[in-house]
């Protein structure tokens, strides 16, 4: 699991960059975003609650590592965005969707000594992309990188953009 | 939408959550390409000469002989396995994942190793970044959005 930080820096600076360019992503919808992001570490429940616990205590096979997959991701991002008001729903998953997916595809650049990352697009398959094996999380290097960029983005957005924009948009 | 549309579509939401962590866990053993922790101690001399993909815990190393001594978890407890071609750099205690090919006598011919945490250490250091994490998306969030006690739902801030 990379380190939840980086998943949302890394949605924070994609958010705020493209942001530039299309009026339409707003702060507010870039914090949905981020929070979408966080939904594949959900996975971490497990170290609360471990899922042979589950298992034994109900008698039915158990397994948190849906969470960390598309299809976690469609579901968690759907009773999340009911948290919002009504008029927001649609625009709420699609936001926490898209965040959760660039976290799954951060994820699955992670190393993998087979060279293949886990089956993230379950349940559309069982299939194990291959993953270019960039990383391990526990690299301090990659949170620094991300941590980088996403300082970059801000100061950009601050300074010179806004010469150009003077609208401030909420 | 009334509270109790929404009620019922939050319980929706989280019957079908629950019901995918059941099918995965009931499903994944059969997708896995490689023979599980559990079975191969169950049965390791039927496993020799099989691919496997283990994650473990480094117990010693010797990096002479390009050997290390790993503990990998199982449903019972642990297995000790010895790897056959370690060439990466990692202390004790640190976790690593091993890919290669089941050999007689709990040993395993790597083809590749991953360091996924360099020492016991670096699990703390996931774990406080992580926190972090969780602070500045909960920080950012509720910057743009408030939580509306009559409507029990996020609403934007006037000025987000």
């Amino acid at each position: 699991m990379a380190d939840l930080l980086a998943h949302v820096l890394v949605a924070y600076a994609l958010m705020t960059a493209l942001s530039w360019r299309i009026e339409r992503i707003k702060p507010r919808w870039t914090a949905v975003v981020m929070g979408g992001a966080v939904i594949p570490d959900l996975v971490k429940i497990q170290l609360l609650l471990k899922a042979h616990v589950v298992e034994e205590t109900v008698g039915i096979p158990f397994d948190y590592a849906a969470v960390s997959t598309l299809g976690g991701v469609l579901l968690i991002a759907g009773v999340i965005s009911i948290a919002f008001q009504r008029r927001y729903w649609r625009r709420a998953y699609g936001c926490l969707v898209v965040g959760g997916i660039m976290s799954l595809v951060v994820n699955g650049l992670r190393a993998f000594a087979d060279s293949h990352s886990t089956a993230w697009l379950y349940p559309l398959t069982w299939w194990r992309p291959p993953t270019p094996s960039l990383y391990v999380t526990s690299d301090y290097r990659v949170t620094a990188l991300v941590v980088a960029v996403a300082a970059l983005v801000t100061a950009i957005g601050m300074s010179v953009l806004d010469r150009f924009r003077p609208r401030r948009e909420g | 939408m009334d509270r109790s549309g929404r009620a019922i579509l939050v319980l929706v939401f989280i019957s079908a959550i629950l019901a995918l962590l059941v099918h995965y866990g009931g499903t994944n053993s059969v997708h896995e390409q490689y023979p599980q922790p559990s079975e191969i101690e169950g049965d390791y001399d039927a496993h020799v000469g099989d691919r496997a993909l283990l994650w473990g815990e480094v117990k010693s190393i010797s990096l002479e002989d390009q050997r290390a001594n790993i503990s990998v978890l199982t449903a019972n407890g642990t297995m000790r396995m010895t790897v056959d071609g370690f060439d990466t750099s990692v202390q004790s205690g640190g976790n690593i994942q091993v890919y290669g090919t089941l050999r007689s006598g709990q040993t395993i011919d790597a083809d590749a190793v991953v360091v996924v945490n360099s020492s016991g250490a670096s699990r703390l250091y996931k774990y406080a970044t992580s926190a972090i994490g969780a602070l500045l998306v909960v920080s950012y969030f509720f910057r743009h959005w408030w939580f509306d006690p009559d409507s029990l739902a996020f609403e934007v801030r006037g000025d987000g």
